[in-house]
């Protein structure tokens, strides 16, 4: 085991897949919890492609913007929390 | 399998009924996916294929959807209770005969049910769209017979308690049985109007919450420990996550009717109910996380663990999203967009089927007694199955924010099929990687049946070296 890469380094494709996926999800409801809270602009921010898509202003641009951030959040999440089971689990086979 | 249809019932293998449910999961998957991939590229390419009504969206859609909850999800749980029930009560299954006459009777009902979708004879209801005989079909030959072994095979248990993955086994085969007589009553008697409205939700929304949840989450309780070696975190917690789904689960129907003219006191009760969904789901996100606690190595190094923690950690914006998107405001945007069919697919395609994929590669395996062919093959299909999943969901999510800003800000409907052609390609891609996955898979386990390295008696497949 201790000679092995660590947790982390072996599980990155699964951390940051499904890390994004998983925040992207509650990203996704926070965005549109704070949107309806706020409330929404001018027709002409609809957010269709080629549009304002990205506008933070528009419902789609902040959600789409939210999950992003919720996505690198939930990464982040994981390679803390896979590293410190990492660090445990050598100590143990040590 | 079929040569023991007539055989005594302890001249059976052990075993037996399991393998014919679990292949039969796989060739429904096979068969569901293949026909999502077809259906999506018709949304993505509208002259693809047209002139024939058979092939018309309008007929494929529901045979996909009923393909894959009834044949893939739901016999996937068929086989895991008929391996996972007698082994953690300690006995047998308590017909094996019985088990292969249920598969069988479940695969002819299922493909004559999809026909007649197929060919346009539907009740018009969506999720509960078999027309009546084959709702009292299901009932009787299909649910009922699988009620019966789960239960007999509890009762006839060596073990003191009943351990938590039988509890929701045993519960929902009960409640599934009721969802289906209870919530067809539309059909049967012909209600119309709200109640028919209702009522049909009712069903939908119970087929997801009493029967494909809380059977998926019976088979993580299992899956972990079984293959870490780690006892589960909590029994209780175990116990807490059973009674919230059973009484939180069971009532929010109404939260999928937000903007139909139910009485507002039910609807406000609905959306309540549904956050209370929250409580279920920590406790089973939580519970199934801790139990890792020491083995976190395995969720790189162990494919049933891979899927099974990745299905668990999508649980986490799935029922974020079910707790917070019926709450009258979000419901108001989301409404009737892709939003809500991704959402469908992170239950079904993300948390339910990796949970599922797990069990069924686990089961086969130990039943077998046979090593899973190819490594590189399993690893495949699961990479294809996750990176397709997650390109479907983030492209009909977007998708479904576009779809309701169109909605609310009255953009004409033409435009907005134009916005969304882009994110119909990429669901289209993510769809097909998926189903490409599943022809891989299903490959992969006809050969571990057949040239599988053999586990010797006493030992788990994961504890022996890959040999591919």
């Amino acid at each position: 085991m201790s000679t092995k890469k660590s947790i982390v380094s072996r599980s990155f494709w699964s951390i940051l897949i499904g890390g994004m996926l998983t925040g992207m999800g509650n990203g996704s409801v926070f965005g549109a919890a704070v949107m309806c809270m706020l409330g929404r602009g001018g027709f002409a921010n609809w957010g269709g492609v080629g549009l304002t898509a990205y506008d933070p202003a528009t419902f789609q641009g902040f959600i789409d913007w939210a999950m992003i951030i919720f996505g690198l959040a939930y990464v982040v999440i994981l390679v803390v929390g896979l590293g410190r089971h990492d660090k445990l689990e050598r100590q143990a086979v040590a | 399998m079929l040569k023991y249809l007539f055989a005594k019932n302890e001249d059976i293998p052990a075993g037996s009924a399991a393998v014919f449910w679990g292949f039969s999961a796989i060739v429904w998957f096979v068969i569901g996916t293949g026909l999502g991939s077809f259906n999506a590229a018709k949304l993505a390419f509208p002259d693809f294929v047209t002139g024939n009504e058979f092939f018309a969206f309008g007929h494929m859609r529901q045979v996909h959807v009923h393909a894959v909850i009834f044949g893939w999800i739901s016999m996937a749980f068929g086989m895991a209770m008929m391996y996972i029930t007698p082994a953690l009560g300690n006995t047998k299954l308590w017909s094996e005969k019985l088990g292969l006459w249920n598969a069988l009777m479940w695969n002819i009902g299922l493909s004559l049910g999809l026909v007649l979708l197929w060919a346009g004879v539907s009740s018009g209801r969506e999720y509960s769209d078999f027309p009546w005989p084959i709702d009292l079909y299901i009932v009787v030959f299909m649910a009922v017979p699988l009620c019966i072994n789960v239960w007999m095979t509890v009762i006839n248990r060596r073990t003191q308690g009943i351990y938590t993955t039988n509890w929701f086994f045993a519960s929902a085969v009960f409640m599934v049985s009721i969802v289906f007589l209870t919530g067809n009553l539309p059909e049967f008697f012909h209600l119309t109007g709200l109640t028919e409205a209702y009522l049909t939700w009712w069903f939908a929304h119970n087929v997801l919450g009493l029967w494909i949840t809380p059977v998926a989450a019976a088979i993580a309780y299992y899956t972990i420990p079984k293959v870490t070696g780690n006892p589960l975190y909590s029994h209780r917690i175990g116990h807490l996550h059973f009674w919230s789904v059973v009484v939180f689960y069971s009532t929010p129907a109404a939260h999928h009717l937000m903007s139909a003219p139910l009485p507002e006191w039910l609807k406000s009760f609905a959306s309540v109910e549904g956050v209370l969904i929250l409580v279920p789901a920590i406790a089973f996100v939580s519970n199934i996380l801790l139990t890792m606690s020491g083995k976190w190595y395995m969720f790189v190094e162990n494919l049933e663990v891979r899927f099974t923690i990745t299905g668990v950690l999508m649980a986490i914006p799935l029922n974020m999203q079910g707790g917070f998107q019926q709450t009258r405001a979000i419901n108001w945007y989301i409404h009737g967009t892709g939003w809500i069919v991704a959402h469908a697919h992170l239950a079904l395609l993300g948390f339910s089927t990796f949970l599922e994929a797990a069990a069924v590669y686990l089961g086969l395996q130990m039943i077998l007694k046979r090593k899973l062919y190819s490594l590189t093959l399993g690893n495949m299909h699961f990479w294809m199955l996750l990176i397709g999943f997650t390109t479907y969901w983030v492209s009909m999510t977007i998708a479904g924010l576009i779809q309701g800003a169109g909605k609310i800000y009255e953009v004409p409907y033409i435009d907005v099929v134009i916005a969304e052609h882009p994110y119909m390609i990429a669901r289209w891609l993510g769809g097909t990687m998926v189903f490409v996955g599943n022809v891989l898979w299903l490959y992969n386990m006809w050969m571990t049946a057949r040239q599988g390295t053999v586990v010797p008696e006493g030992r788990m497949p994961h504890e022996l070296a890959y040999e591919r």
